[in-house]
């Protein structure tokens, strides 16, 4: 059994029954849904501030390194976040998956049902779509 | 299904289900060159009516011809059974369906005798999407029934025609006097995304714009997203002043491209020679809208040569000669782009470029949001008598229907309860059906062999004729099984519950090998 250490910050919100396992800071503003998996297997998980995420969505960190989670990201219901480093205001879509290794910069999109490859590093403002994960780096604004 | 004597774990094991054939000639056209593939397939239905009426007999006279056919081709006892339901409706009973069921329960041939040329059976194979069976048989779900016929329609007997345009995006109605002239295309604000082909949406550039007035400003520009793949038409500099009506905003950009200005010149050009020799022939150029079809090209380019061969010989020298307003350089511009491209991603794909063919640009920069093509609702007819079997609504946004023949409402259901496995050589097996009446009316079912053939031949129907309960919506909430209505006749079936009657058929294969 891990010994569990959970700090969670000011305004933020964790729910009794998220499956929350070894060290976790949840920061400001953060929102864990009910029924999220963050599992901090290997090392530990540090959210910034204002994230979302949603019911059935995991996050799990394996590797020895910490996972730090940047601002306002939103991971969306049943998406998977197993990767080693992620950064602000991204958007993970409902069942989308990023795998182990990967790097997500900042502001970009993994559509729905999409998923990266291993250890990989997608650039800022990335766009996944399609049925083939097909990608590009889009310019303008998204309504948000 | 396998009988014994074949090695175990060969095939996958498929739930076996009841295929129906229809009479139409699609089906009976191929069952004369009956024969190898399907193990000596059985015949084709051959109902008549069993206390034969004269309206029946015109449809039974067919069917027995089909039957000849196939008897003199074939040399195998195959015996597949066969059923006619002969519902009678409290209406009539002197008109009988003569649809015919065909039960899989052939035996597999011996060394079978006739080989015919594959591709006859392939065309058969292919056209209904069974497999199993070479004279295409349908499973009952995709046949339609026509009330004034009484007979079985399945899908390629029935004709098809248009009821109305709808675009699929904004679920308007078009109307059926501008569809030509839209070129099928939506004419309201729907546009596929010429990245993803996903349908754009409008939005503006400032989301608050009308929270603080009440009309929004001439400055909020209002511009198309792509919600998929973000691609936003600021890129290629698409902005609009009002949501409304883009496409129209759209289209007068478009006449403005030169080459649609030199097709509009070139026209004015030779008009003036056309109109004086033939009259037909202004009708294809006045018309500002694309060539339609091969019909029209076709027909244009006769009419097109015969008056220019008739020039040729009276005023030759009339035509002025005509100087282009602008000159297509021979540019190698494209070229060198193209050969130096280095990663996929900086030209477009085959499917980008086909979504607009007016244009079809190597570069992603350049291609274009396209108008959203509209699709239709159709309406299948029978082929003989022109009654409409199904009907859809008129409006684009529902999807009822007003007129809804098919068979799975009038037809009893039949459905392979269960199976004595594993089949033995020379010893009986039960199989059990359940017939399932839709209907609100009592239906009657007599059982046939085919061919007239004896139960000798390995198939044994305990209950040739036995009749089903009418359907009720009240039992369909009731747990567990309904005893028989009193005063039903006691035959011997199987089972018998609320709307349904389960028979059971004693099957004795002959030789080991696969059963239909």
């Amino acid at each position: 059994m891990t010994r569990q250490k959970l700090t969670i910050s000011s305004r933020a919100l964790v729910c009794q029954d998220n499956d929350l396992r070894g060290d976790i800071t949840v920061g400001t503003g953060t929102v864990l849904h009910p029924q999220c998996k963050v599992w901090a297997l290997g090392g530990s998980i540090i959210f910034g501030s204002g994230n979302i995420v949603e019911e059935n969505a995991e996050i799990i960190n394996r590797g020895p390194e910490t996972l730090f989670i940047g601002d306002n990201n939103v991971f969306e219901v049943g998406s998977k976040m197993e990767g080693a480093k992620i950064g602000s205001r991204n958007t993970l879509e409902v069942r989308s998956q990023v795998k182990s290794g990967t790097w997500v910069g900042d502001e970009c999109v993994i559509g729905a049902v999409c998923s990266t490859n291993e250890n990989e590093i997608l650039s800022d403002r990335t766009v996944i779509y399609g049925a083939k994960n097909e990608r590009r780096i889009f310019t303008g604004n998204r309504t948000v | 299904m396998l009988a014994l004597n074949a090695p175990p774990g060969q095939d996958p094991v498929r739930q076996p289900f009841v295929h129906y054939r229809c009479h139409c000639n699609h089906a009976n056209s191929h069952s004369s060159k009956s024969g190898n593939a399907s193990e000596g397939a059985g015949t084709t239905p051959s109902a008549e009516p069993g206390t034969g009426t004269g309206t029946g007999s015109g449809q039974g006279s067919d069917n027995r011809d089909a039957m000849n056919i196939d008897d003199a081709s074939k040399s195998q006892p195959a015996s597949p059974t066969q059923e006619q339901p002969s519902s009678q409706t409290e209406t009539s009973d002197t008109t009988r369906p003569s649809s015919a069921l065909v039960l899989a329960g052939q035996q597999p041939g011996e060394a079978s005798s006739s080989f015919q040329p594959q591709n006859e059976t392939d065309k058969a194979l292919y056209s209904s999407g069974n497999h199993s069976d070479t004279h295409g048989s349908i499973p009952l779900s995709r046949l339609y029934f026509c009330d004034s016929c009484d007979e079985l329609r399945c899908p390629k007997c029935v004709q098809d025609e248009i009821v109305c345009y709808y675009c699929p995006h904004c679920l308007f109605d078009a109307p059926t006097a501008s569809v030509k002239t839209e070129k099928h295309k939506c004419s309201r604000n729907c546009f596929y995304c010429p990245l993803c082909q996903a349908t754009l949406s409008v939005v503006s550039e400032d989301p608050d714009a009308t929270l603080y007035q009440s009309n929004p400003t001439d400055n909020a520009q209002y511009y198309l997203l792509c919600n998929m793949c973000l691609w936003n038409s600021q890129d290629i500099g698409v902005t609009f002043d009002k949501p409304l009506s883009l496409t129209a905003q759209l289209q007068k950009d478009d006449e403005a491209l030169p080459d649609v200005r030199e097709f509009a010149r070139l026209k004015d050009h030779f008009e003036k020679y056309f109109r004086s020799t033939k009259s037909s022939l202004p009708s294809y150029l006045a018309s500002p809208s694309y060539s339609t079809g091969y019909s029209s090209t076709s027909r244009y380019l006769s009419s097109v040569t015969s008056t220019l061969s008739s020039h040729r010989t009276q005023q030759a020298d009339d035509i002025a000669h005509y100087t282009p307003a602008v000159q297509v350089m021979e540019s190698t511009e494209n070229l060198e782009k193209l050969m130096s491209i280095v990663s996929i991603k900086e030209t477009t794909t085959m499917k980008q470029r086909l979504m607009a063919l007016q244009s079809q640009s190597y570069s992603p920069q350049r291609l274009q949001p396209q108008r959203i093509h509209l699709r239709i609702k159709k309406l299948r007819r029978c082929r003989s008598c022109r009654h409409i079997l199904v009907k859809p609504d008129q409006k684009g946004n529902s999807f009822g229907f007003k007129i809804n023949l098919i068979a799975l409402n009038q037809l009893p259901n039949i459905t392979i309860v269960s199976i004595q496995r594993p089949m033995i050589v020379q010893t009986a097996s039960q199989v059990i059906l359940r017939f399932t009446n839709p209907r609100h009316e009592e239906a009657h079912v007599s059982l046939q062999y085919g061919d007239g053939a004896s139960p000798s031949h390995g198939v044994a129907i305990r209950s040739p004729s036995f009749s089903i309960s009418p359907f009720n919506e009240v039992w369909e909430y009731e747990v567990g099984t309904i005893a028989a209505p009193p005063g039903a006749t006691m035959e011997d079936v199987y089972e018998r519950t609320a709307n349904s009657t389960c028979i059971a058929l004693d099957i004795t294969p002959a030789v080991a090998g696969e059963v239909k």
